[in-house]
C-alpha cells in the first residue's frame, strides 16, 4: 500500500503532483509555502498592499485552473511568480489607461532624458547596512514609472533576459533596453540625491 | 544599437563575444563610457542584493479561506456554460430522480441541528452579502468575514472614529 | 387471607402511575432542554491609522488584540462597546452593540448557539456555533477607508 503523503515533510515536485490529482491540502501547503514570496512580487510591482493581496490571491485561483499545464520546466516558485507577474501587468496596463501621466513619466517615455544625467560613478549606496539599502532603494523605485519599474523588477529580482522580458511586457527589446537603462540611471541619481539629504 | 545601450549589454551579459571586444576596446579610451559602465555595475548590484522582503499580511487560514472560495467560484462558472446546452433524452429520467434526492436533502436538514465545522449547513447570508468563514486552530476561533467593497454595513459609528467637535 | 380495600389499591395503582410519568417527564425534560449559557459580545474597530482622540474608543484588553492581530492584518483594534446577557434556553436574546448594530442569539438544543448579526434592521448572517468547544465567534467586515469592524462573542 502506498506510504500516504506527509505534506508537511513533502517537497514541492510531491506536493504539485498531489495537487495536479485533486489533492487540495496538497495545494494549501504549497500556497503557504510559497504566499510571501508571491504577494512581494505583486508589491512591489503594485506599489498597492490591497491590489497586491488582491492579484496574489487570483493568481493561486489561477494557479490551481492551470495545474495539468506545469510541467516542471521550471521550479514551482518560478512558475508561480510568472502568473502572478502577468496579473499584475495586465492590471497596470487597465489602470494605464484612466492614469494621468506626470510629465516625467511622458519624458521618460520620449527617452534622450537619461543621457543628460551626470554620471555617478562612486557608489552612494557603499557602506550601507542591508535594512538601510533596501529602504533607500524601495523609495527611490517607488519614484519610477510602473513600465521602469517592472523592467528593473525582471531583471534584477527575476533575473529575466531582454528578450523574455520583451515577450512577458509586450514591447520590441530596443524598448527593454532604453527602459531598463532610464531606469538604471535615475535610480542612480536618485541614490545620490538620497545620500546628500541625509548628510545635509 | 547606440553605444549606452550597449554598455549596458555588456554589464548584462547580453552581447556576443565581436560584440564585447568591440565595446571593451572602446571603453579602454573612452573615460565617459568606462564611468557610466561603473554607475550601471553598482546601481545593478544594489537593486539585486536589496529586493525587500514582504510578508503577505494576512494569516494562513484567512488567506487560504478566500483562494478556496476563489476555486469553488471559478468551478461554478466553468459548469454554468454546460447547463445552456439542450439535455438529451435520457437526462428527463434525472428529474424525478432529482426530485427524490431533494426530498431526501430537506428531510435531512430538518433533521435537527449538527454540531460541527461544516459552514456550508451551519450558516446563512443575506442575498447581497458575500461571505467567507474559517477557522483558527491556534486563536480557537471560528470566523465569518463579510466581504463589503462599499462597506454599506458600518457598525462602528462615524462620531466614534472621528474627534468630536467639542474636543477638537 | 387479608384483603385490602378497593380504594387503596386505586390509591396505589394512581400513585404509580404518577411516578412513572414524572419519571418519564423528567427525563424528556432533561434531554431536550437546553443548558444554560452567558455571552459576551464586543465590537471592535480594527485600523491602521492612530487611535482618534474619543473617550469611547478604549484600549482593546491585551490577550484579545494578540489573538486578532495574529489572524488579520490591520495594526490596531479598539473596543468600541461591550455587552454581556445570560441566554435563556430556547429564548432569543438580543444584544445592541451599536445603533447600526445588534447581535440576536438563542440557544438551541444539542449546546448549538444560533447567532445573527443584525445591521441596519436586516439580518445579515446566521451562524451556528457550537459551545461544546470554548471558542470564540468573530463575525468582521469591511469598513470605510481599509479598515475593519469585528463582533467577538464569547460564550461560557
Amino acid at each position: 500500500m502506498a506510504k500516504p503523503l506527509d505534506h508537511k515533510t513533502a517537497t514541492d515536485v510531491e506536493l504539485v503532483a498531489a495537487s495536479q490529482a485533486g489533492d487540495m491540502v496538497a495545494f494549501e501547503e504549497l500556497v503557504a509555502r510559497h504566499r510571501d514570496k508571491i504577494y512581494a512580487r505583486a508589491f512591489s510591482m503594485m506599489r498597492n498592499e490591497e491590489e497586491a493581496i488582491d492579484l496574489a490571491q487570483e493568481a493561486w485561483v489561477k494557479a490551481w485552473q492551470r495545474l495539468k499545464q506545469f510541467q516542471g520546466d521550471s521550479s514551482f516558485a518560478t512558475w508561480m511568480t510568472r502568473i502572478v507577474i502577468n496579473l499584475c501587468l495586465d492590471q497596470l496596463r487597465r489602470q494605464k489607461r484612466t492614469r494621468a501621466e506626470s510629465i516625467e513619466q511622458l519624458d521618460e517615455e520620449l527617452g534622450g532624458v537619461e543621457r543628460q544625467m551626470p554620471v555617478v560613478a562612486s557608489n552612494p549606496t557603499e557602506g550601507l547596512e542591508r535594512a538601510e539599502l533596501r529602504k533607500r532603494i524601495d523609495k527611490a523605485m517607488v519614484q519610477l514609472s510602473y513600465e521602469h519599474r517592472t523592467v528593473l523588477i525582471l531583471h534584477e529580482f527575476e533575473e529575466m533576459e531582454y528578450k523574455q522580458i520583451a515577450k512577458v511586457m509586450n514591447c520590441s527589446i530596443g524598448t527593454v533596453m532604453s527602459r531598463l537603462f532610464y531606469a538604471r540611471r535615475r535610480l542612480a541619481s536618485l541614490l545620490q540625491s538620497l545620500k546628500k539629504e541625509q548628510q545635509s | 544599437m547606440n553605444i549606452e545601450l550597449k554598455l549596458q549589454a555588456l554589464v548584462d551579459g547580453e552581447l556576443d563575444a565581436r560584440e564585447v571586444r568591440e565595446v571593451e576596446a572602446l571603453l579602454a579610451r573612452d573615460e565617459f563610457a568606462s564611468l557610466l559602465v561603473q554607475e550601471l555595475k553598482w546601481t545593478k548590484s544594489a537593486v539585486r542584493h536589496s529586493e525587500a522582503g514582504v510578508a503577505l499580511p494576512e494569516s494562513r487560514e484567512f488567506f487560504w479561506s478566500k483562494v478556496e472560495r476563489g476555486i469553488a467560484a471559478e468551478a461554478r462558472n466553468q459548469a454554468a456554460p454546460a447547463a445552456s446546452v439542450a439535455p438529451a433524452w435520457w437526462t428527463k429520467l434525472l428529474f424525478p430522480a432529482s426530485g427524490l434526492a431533494a426530498m431526501v436533502a430537506v428531510l435531512f436538514v430538518m433533521s435537527g441541528p449538527r454540531s460541527g465545522s461544516d459552514d456550508a449547513l451551519n450558516e446563512n447570508v443575506a442575498e447581497d452579502i458575500n461571505a467567507y468563514s474559517f477557522h483558527s486552530e491556534a486563536e480557537k476561533m471560528s470566523v465569518v468575514y463579510v466581504s463589503d467593497e462599499n462597506a454599506d454595513f458600518s457598525p462602528v459609528g462615524q462620531e466614534v472614529k472621528n474627534e468630536t467637535e467639542a474636543e477638537k | 387471607m387479608r384483603l385490602k380495600p378497593k380504594s387503596s389499591r386505586m390509591f396505589l395503582r394512581a400513585l404509580l402511575i404518577l411516578m412513572v410519568v414524572s419519571a418519564w417527564g423528567w427525563q424528556v425534560a432533561t434531554a431536550t432542554a437546553a443548558p444554560d449559557a452567558k455571552v459576551q459580545a464586543i465590537l471592535v474597530w480594527g485600523t491602521d491609522e492612530i487611535k482618534p482622540d474619543n473617550k469611547s474608543l478604549k484600549q482593546l484588553d491585551g490577550k484579545l488584540h494578540e489573538k486578532l492581530a495574529k489572524v488579520f492584518k490591520w495594526q490596531h483594534y479598539f473596543e468600541v462597546s461591550r455587552k454581556s446577557s445570560d441566554l435563556p434556553a430556547g429564548k432569543s436574546q438580543g444584544l445592541k452593540l451599536s445603533d447600526e448594530c445588534s447581535v440576536e442569539i438563542k440557544v438551541l438544543p444539542e449546546n448549538v448557539a444560533e447567532v445573527k448579526l443584525i445591521g441596519k434592521g436586516k439580518t445579515l448572517v446566521t451562524r451556528r456555533h457550537s459551545l461544546a468547544k470554548a471558542e470564540a465567534l468573530v463575525l468582521a467586515g469591511d469598513d470605510r477607508n481599509n479598515n475593519a469592524w469585528f463582533v467577538v462573542l464569547n460564550f461560557n
